[in-house]
């Protein structure tokens, strides 16, 4: 997008912070369904990773 | 070379020391989503007994995920466990920390005792319970560790204490 400094989509970024938010709520759940959504928090939080190394490649971690 | 941005990915992780026959419990970002702060983490930590049979069960493990070590980068070989208190290595199914048994109660009899049982479909296995992810955060006391504690902290109300060699110890003094 022309004019945002970390050039992220952010129809996709909100996207993803919505269903975070969602994610965070474990009332009542099996611990196996703990775990997959911590693993899905994962994968988005790689994907959001993975986004802001191809637009920025400085903030790759050592 | 720069480590991958590769999804941890625990049942894939899991189902691979399973069927080895390795002895293991999850621990580190995963065991504090199982007791309740979910939240993000980059790679699935295990503590493992002090034990050479279980190396070996373990290297079997990691050489069926094209297991390498991070720095420098090279392939991880059967046998590269002797001796290590801890070994980071990256897979094709994300980073992976092994933790070898402390002194209780961080030893791997007490805190597998402790954990929960879980099964993600590809058999069970242990992850550790609300008193030993408070030890293990206690005594490794990083930022990250303490904002867990706060966040258990806030959802399970007062948390477990159990005394820890080498840290409470220094405080009577």
């Amino acid at each position: 997008m022309a004019g945002d400094p970390f050039n992220i989509d952010r129809g996709r970024w909100k996207a993803l912070d919505d269903e975070q938010r969602r994610l965070l709520s474990t009332a009542g759940m099996s611990i196996e369904e703990k775990l997959r959504r911590g693993q899905r928090l994962s994968a988005q939080a790689a994907t959001l990773r993975r986004a802001i190394v191809r637009d920025e490649p400085s903030a790759r971690r050592p | 070379m720069s480590r991958p941005l590769v999804d941890p990915d625990l049942r894939a992780v899991t189902a691979a020391l399973i069927a080895a026959g390795a002895e293991f419990v999850v621990i580190g970002g995963f065991a504090v989503i199982a007791n309740d702060f979910v939240r993000a983490t980059e790679d699935v930590d295990f503590l493992i007994p002090d034990d050479t049979e279980n190396d070996k069960l373990l290297d079997v493990a990691l050489t069926d995920l094209d297991a390498h070590w991070l720095a420098p980068s090279r392939p991880f070989a059967p046998g590269d466990l002797a001796d290590r208190e801890h070994s980071r290595l990256w897979t094709r199914v994300g980073l992976v920390d092994f933790l070898r048994e402390g002194a209780p109660p961080l030893d791997f009899a007490t805190v597998s005792a402790s954990a929960h049982v879980a099964d993600l479909g590809a058999g069970r296995f242990r992850v550790a319970g609300l008193s030993s992810i408070v030890s293990f955060k206690r005594l490794a006391g990083r930022p990250r560790d303490r904002a867990d504690l706060e966040e258990l902290r806030a959802i399970h109300g007062e948390l477990p204490i159990d005394p820890l060699p080498g840290l409470d110890d220094q405080a009577d003094d």
